[in-house]
């Protein structure tokens, strides 16, 4: 593996990543096969499920946030938003648990870069679900109140 | 050893004497940490930073199959949306989900750079970092897939019945 060593001068141009060709640097060949392609995501799917105690929490708020969507008869414009955001949520999960596996895998000495990766890929799930929580807030939020209040 | 072999890096030697012995864990801690002595390159003017974001696109374009395909489907969808003539605000939740793919592929892409960067070995954290990035695509799909059935599948069939019906 240390035939990296005499790598190529980077080229800095506009061009320069484009032709860069990522496979010469794989462990293993890219998959022109799409399915396989897609069994490699439902294998990490499973793995949070299995794994991640906050993928099953953000499961069950999923599914109380549908069953409010479909149970107080939102509106197709508000409940696409409130999945949307959702769907921030999630996306900002699993990517950060990708990024610690990064991390974990370059390293496992105690490395203040190893810290900023970590936090800041949680900074955006907290992000993520602020953002959510706004969203939801604002189309569940006169819904709830109109019902309690009739 | 952990089989994790860094010899040919050798920022990554130069580096270990700046390890501090350990965390700060405050939540000021991370803020604390100045990140520019890790970095091979100076910090560069925004105009440079923009430059490498088209450079790293364009290298999207060409080397992945995946963000091909959801440029096709923007495409598609946008012309079914002018020809559909969506609700503007139907249109815009539509390509605000388009938009979350689009990061998501990108995003995933630079997780495969990193993982195929700090190791060439089959190690399991390599797999659980690229199938995990990818399922971070899955979802994104499944959720900008199920906003556009929602949103453009009524008035597509309605389209349909009109021409076939």
């Amino acid at each position: 593996m240390d035939n990296k060593t005499d790598l190529e001068p980077i080229d800095e141009s506009i061009l320069g990543t484009a032709k860069i060709n990522p496979d010469s640097f794989k462990a293993t060949v890219s998959n022109p096969d799409r399915l396989a392609s897609a069994k490699y995501a439902f294998a990490g799917l499973i793995y949070m499920f299995r794994r991640e105690q906050s993928t099953k929490a953000l499961t069950l708020f999923t599914g109380i946030l549908v069953v409010l969507l479909v149970g107080l008869q939102v509106e197709t414009v508000p409940a696409a938003l409130v999945v949307l955001s959702i769907g921030l949520v999630w996306m900002a999960e699993f990517l950060n648990s990708a990024v610690e596996a990064v991390v974990d895998l370059a390293t496992d000495e105690i490395h203040p870069m190893a810290k900023v990766a970590k936090d800041v890929a949680s900074a955006a799930v907290l992000v993520g679900l602020v953002v959510n929580v706004a969203v939801v807030l604002m189309v569940l939020g006169p819904i709830v109140l109109e019902k309690l209040g009739g | 050893m952990n089989g994790l072999h860094h010899n040919h890096r050798h920022k990554a030697n130069k580096t270990r004497k700046l390890v501090p012995p350990e965390y700060d864990h405050s939540v000021i801690g991370t803020m604390r940490i100045n990140p520019k002595p890790y970095k091979p390159l100076a910090n560069k003017t925004d105009f440079a930073r923009t430059k490498y974001a088209i450079a790293g696109l364009l290298y999207m374009l060409r080397r992945e199959q995946t963000i091909r395909n959801v440029l096709m489907t923007t495409i598609i969808v946008f012309i079914l949306a002018v020809w559909l003539r969506i609700d503007l605000v139907h249109g815009v939740i539509i390509f605000l989900s388009l938009g979350l793919v689009w990061t998501t592929e990108t995003v995933n892409s630079a997780v495969e750079a990193v993982v195929d960067l700090v190791t060439q070995e089959l190690h399991p954290l390599a797999k659980v970092a690229k199938d995990v990035a990818a399922a971070a695509t899955l979802m994104a799909t499944v959720t900008s897939a199920s906003i556009t059935l929602i949103l453009m599948g009524p008035p597509l069939v309605q389209k349909l019945g009109i021409l076939f019906g």
